[in-house]
């Protein structure tokens, strides 16, 4: 057997078939595409927390500064937003 | 200026995305054939190469970044812990043996088109691993000397004393079995 019969021998029984190409390509991209939905989730729920936290915080300072519960200082603030 | 750092975002993400789908092009079906003398289903082969590329899209800032013949190593170096981990996870005895069920290889051919396939994975099975990947970058994906040893980091010398072995051995084997047939 030589390097040329070899050679052909392993391209075309070691080939995956047409359906399997799509297989393997669709079951691949999909759980890629699912991994990137979770990361994607985790990010916002990330971002989500670090505003409040930050508004939270900012409510806390502006009350102590101003004067005035957090309450009076958010609706202040949300009818000067509206404005 | 959110929707101008969204829309740079997504093109991006695009551009990330093109860029892992020649990559899979380039490096699967090298994948699957390995995948294949490893397995005796090629179902599970499929799942080998399927989590393979997955690990490879996770790491995929650090490997598409490589040279080619540093991808393909990559790549190689992380089938055999995939492989090694089925083999540990799965029970083997979940797929059925080669010999058992030659027309269980679901590429719809004729049995005789599958028996060949089995004797053609047998015989690279009789190989040892290392011997395998050399025989495949060859004979499969049709690299010279000098390319193998650079994927695998081993002299040439090497890798053309080994390939005139293992030609030696898959001739006797398959030989063997024309003669059976004959």
């Amino acid at each position: 057997m030589n390097d040329t019969e070899l050679t052909s021998l392993l391209r075309t029984q070691l080939q995956p078939s047409e359906v399997q190409q799509v297989r393997i390509r669709e079951r691949l991209f999909a759980r890629i595409a699912a991994e990137g939905a979770i990361e994607e989730d985790a990010r916002a729920a990330d971002m989500d927390e670090t505003f409040w936290t930050h508004f939270g915080r900012l409510m806390l300072w502006s009350g102590r500064t101003v004067g005035g519960t957090t309450q009076t200082v958010t609706a202040t603030m949300y009818r000067f937003a509206m404005v | 200026m959110v929707s101008r750092l969204r829309f740079f975002g997504e093109a991006m993400e695009i551009t990330s995305d093109n860029r892992f789908d020649s990559f899979f092009e380039q490096h699967f079906r090298l994948m699957y054939a390995t995948a294949l003398t490893r397995t005796a289903h090629s179902a599970a082969a499929e799942d080998m190469v399927q989590e393979t590329m997955l690990r490879a899209w996770r790491n995929q800032e650090q490997v598409l970044c490589l040279p080619l013949p540093a991808q393909r190593a990559w790549l190689l170096t992380t089938l055999r812990n995939v492989s090694v981990d089925w083999v540990r996870l799965e029970k083997p005895s979940r797929w059925q043996s080669l010999e058992e069920t030659p027309e269980a290889t679901d590429t719809g051919g004729e049995t005789d088109d599958a028996v060949l396939r089995l004797d053609v994975r047998n015989a690279l099975r009789q190989l040892s691993e290392r011997d395998r990947e050399i025989v495949l970058l060859r004979y499969f994906e049709e690299l010279n000397s000098r390319e193998i040893a650079e994927t695998l980091s081993m002299p040439e010398g090497s890798v053309r004393r080994r390939l005139v072995l293992c030609r030696e051995k898959l001739s006797d084997l398959l030989t063997d079995r024309e003669d059976e047939q004959g």
